[in-house]
C-alpha cells in the first residue's frame, strides 16, 4: 500500500461511553468517488468529522498523503461542503466565496478572476452581489460547493451536496463531482440519497454499528462488469477488460443457446444492500 | 495575523445597521461629554459595553451557525484565526472609543473652549483602549470554551459576583463578631479579591502609570495565550447523523 490518497486505520470515537465509531478503516485513492451510506446514527458524519480534523479520534490512525490531517498542507488541498452553510446575513455571496479563497489560499491576484467564474459555473452570477439572507436552501448549498471547490482542492469532503437542489443542480453537482475525479480528486461523498451515490460513486462503505459493515464496489477502474439478462429472468454478471471482451463473451452466451434479453452495465442495487443491512 | 479574517471581521461590523447605529449615539454621548467641566466623561463607559457586546461574539456564535467548521477546515491555524478576529473586533471599538473622543474634542471647539484638555482625553482614550481590548481578551478566553453567548454571560456573573463578594466581606468586617474580627485580622482576603477584580476587570484609574499598563498587557497576553491552547484542541462537532 503506498501513502497516496486517504489512510484511515481503528478510527474510534465515543461521546459520552457512547460508541460512536469503534475502529473503522477507509481508504480512498486519489481519482476515486466513495459513498459513506449507513441509516441515521451510524457515525457517517461523526466520522467525516474525524478525517477532517473537527473532532479528535480517542484511537487509530488518519493520513492523507502520509500527513497528518491537521497538517496546513493537507489543508490547503482540502474541499468542505457541509450539509448546512451559514456565515451571517449580511454577507453577499460574492464576499462569502472571496473570503473563503483567501483563506484557502488562493493567490492573491487570482481571487476576484476565480470567484467570478466559480460563481458563473454554479449558476450564481446573478446572486453574487446579494446577501447570502435572501438565498434558497440550493443557493447556499451551491455558494458552499464554490467555496469547496475554488482552490481545486485534492480531497473534497461532501456531507449530502445535493440537499435542497432542484434537478438541474443535481446534474450539475454530479458533472463537478466527475470532474474532480478526472483531475485526480479523492471524493467522499456522505448522502442518504442512494440513487445519486449509486450515479456517481465507484466504491461505497456502509457504515452501522461504528464500524463499516460492508464495503461495495460499483466501478472498476480497470475492468467492466455487465449484466445480462436472460430468458426466464436469470442474470448472468459478465466481466472484461474492454468492451471488445464483454462482446465477444455476449456472442458465446448466445452462441451457447441462451436467449439474451438485455446487457446493460451492471451497477450494486444499493437500495437492495440498504435494506439487508439495516 | 490574518489580513482576510481582520478585514472580514470590520466589514461585517461596518456593515452592520446596530454597530453604525452605536457609533452615531457615541458621537451624540461625546457631543453632550463636552459640556461637563471633568474631560472624558460617559463615552467611555460605553466604549466598554461596546467591547462587551462585540467581544462576546469572538467565536461563540459561529460555533452554533456552523460558520467554524467551514473556517477550521481551512489551511489557517486557529491560533491565527482567533488572534486576528480579535484584532478586527478591537479595530472596530477603537473606532468606536476614536468617535467618542472626536466628538467630544470637536464639541469642546465649537463651544469656543479656551483649551482643548488634550492630556486628559489622550489619558482617558488610552484608558479606553486597554481596558477594552482586557475585555476582548478575557471574553475571547471564555468564548474558546463556551458556546454561544454564554461567555458573556460568564464574564458580567463573574465581575457582579466579584463586586458582591467585596461587598459582603466589607459589610461583616465592619459589624465586627467573630467572622468581622477575622477578615479585620486577615486583611489579605479582601485586599486579593479587589486584586482579582482589578486585575480581571481593570477599572481605569485617573493617571495611567507603567505599572498599570504593564498589568493590562500581562493579563491581555496570558488570557490570548489560554485562550489560543484552548481553541486549538476544541472539538468543533456539526452536523449530526
Amino acid at each position: 500500500m503506498t501513502d497516496r490518497g486517504v489512510r484511515a486505520r481503528g478510527v474510534r470515537k465515543a461521546f459520552d461511553g457512547h460508541v460512536v465509531l469503534a475502529g473503522v478503516d477507509v481508504d480512498i485513492e486519489p481519482g476515486e468517488v466513495v459513498g459513506l451510506i449507513g441509516p441515521n446514527g451510524a457515525g457517517k458524519t461523526t466520522l467525516m468529522s474525524c478525517l477532517l480534523g473537527f473532532l479528535h479520534a480517542d484511537g487509530g490512525r488518519i493520513a492523507f498523503d502520509g500527513r497528518r490531517n491537521d497538517d496546513l498542507r493537507v489543508r490547503a488541498r482540502t474541499g468542505f461542503v457541509p450539509e448546512r452553510v451559514s456565515l451571517g446575513r449580511r454577507i453577499t455571496g460574492w464576499q462569502f466565496v472571496r473570503y473563503m479563497a483567501r483563506l484557502s489560499g488562493v493567490p492573491r491576484a487570482e481571487v476576484d478572476r476565480r470567484v467570478t467564474d466559480m460563481l458563473e459555473r454554479l449558476e450564481l452570477g446573478g446572486a453574487a452581489g446579494r446577501p447570502m439572507s435572501q438565498y434558497s436552501r440550493g443557493m447556499l448549498q451551491r455558494a458552499a460547493l464554490c467555496q469547496a471547490l475554488i482552490h481545486e482542492p485534492d480531497y473534497l469532503f461532501l456531507d449530502e451536496p445535493a440537499s435542497g437542489l432542484d434537478p438541474n443542480g443535481i446534474l450539475l453537482v454530479r458533472d463537478l463531482i466527475a470532474e474532480q475525479k478526472r483531475r485526480g480528486a479523492m471524493v467522499l461523498l456522505n448522502s442518504h440519497q442512494l440513487s445519486e451515490v449509486e450515479k456517481v460513486c465507484d466504491r461505497v462503505l456502509f457504515l452501522r454499528g461504528g464500524v463499516v459493515a460492508r464495503a461495495e464496489t460499483l466501478r472498476h477502474a480497470d475492468r467492466i462488469v455487465m449484466a445480462a439478462r436472460l430468458l426466464g429472468g436469470e442474470v448472468v454478471l459478465i466481466d472484461g477488460r474492454d468492451e471488445a471482451e464483454i462482446a465477444a463473451a455476449v456472442r458465446r452466451l448466445v452462441e451457447g443457446g441462451a436467449g439474451v434479453v438485455e446487457v446493460r452495465p451492471h451497477v450494486a442495487d444499493l437500495e437492495s444492500i440498504f435494506r439487508g443491512e439495516t | 495575523m490574518n489580513g482576510a479574517v481582520v478585514a472580514e471581521t470590520v466589514r461585517r461590523h461596518l456593515s452592520s445597521a446596530g454597530f453604525i447605529a452605536y457609533l452615531l449615539f457615541l458621537g451624540l454621548i461625546g457631543l453632550l461629554a463636552s459640556g461637563f467641566a471633568m474631560p472624558g466623561s460617559l463615552w467611555p463607559s460605553l466604549v466598554g459595553l461596546l467591547a462587551i457586546i462585540t467581544g462576546s461574539a469572538i467565536v461563540g456564535p459561529e460555533f452554533s451557525t456552523g460558520a467554524l467548521q467551514l473556517i477550521v477546515s481551512k489551511p489557517i491555524r486557529r491560533s491565527v484565526y482567533l488572534l486576528s478576529r480579535v484584532a478586527g473586533v478591537f479595530a472596530c471599538v477603537a473606532m468606536a472609543a476614536a468617535v467618542g473622543l472626536g466628538a467630544e474634542v470637536a464639541g469642546r471647539l465649537l463651544r469656543g473652549d479656551d483649551a482643548v484638555p488634550w492630556p486628559r482625553l489622550m489619558t482617558v482614550f488610552a484608558g479606553a483602549l486597554a481596558a477594552s481590548l482586557l475585555t476582548i481578551a478575557m471574553l475571547t478566553l471564555l468564548g474558546s470554551v463556551t458556546r454561544a453567548y454564554f461567555n458573556a454571560a460568564i464574564y458580567l456573573g463573574t465581575e457582579a459576583a466579584l463586586s458582591a463578594a467585596q461587598a459582603v466581606l466589607g459589610m461583616l468586617r465592619i459589624r465586627g463578631q467573630a467572622m468581622g474580627d477575622f477578615l479585620t485580622s486577615h486583611p489579605g482576603i479582601e485586599r486579593g479579591l479587589a486584586t482579582v477584580d482589578d486585575v480581571l476587570f481593570a477599572s481605569v484609574p485617573a493617571e495611567l502609570t507603567g505599572t498599570w499598563l504593564l498589568r493590562i498587557a500581562v493579563t491581555i497576553a496570558v488570557a490570548l495565550v489560554l485562550a489560543c491552547a484552548a481553541f486549538e484542541r476544541r472539538e468543533v462537532p456539526y452536523g449530526a447523523d
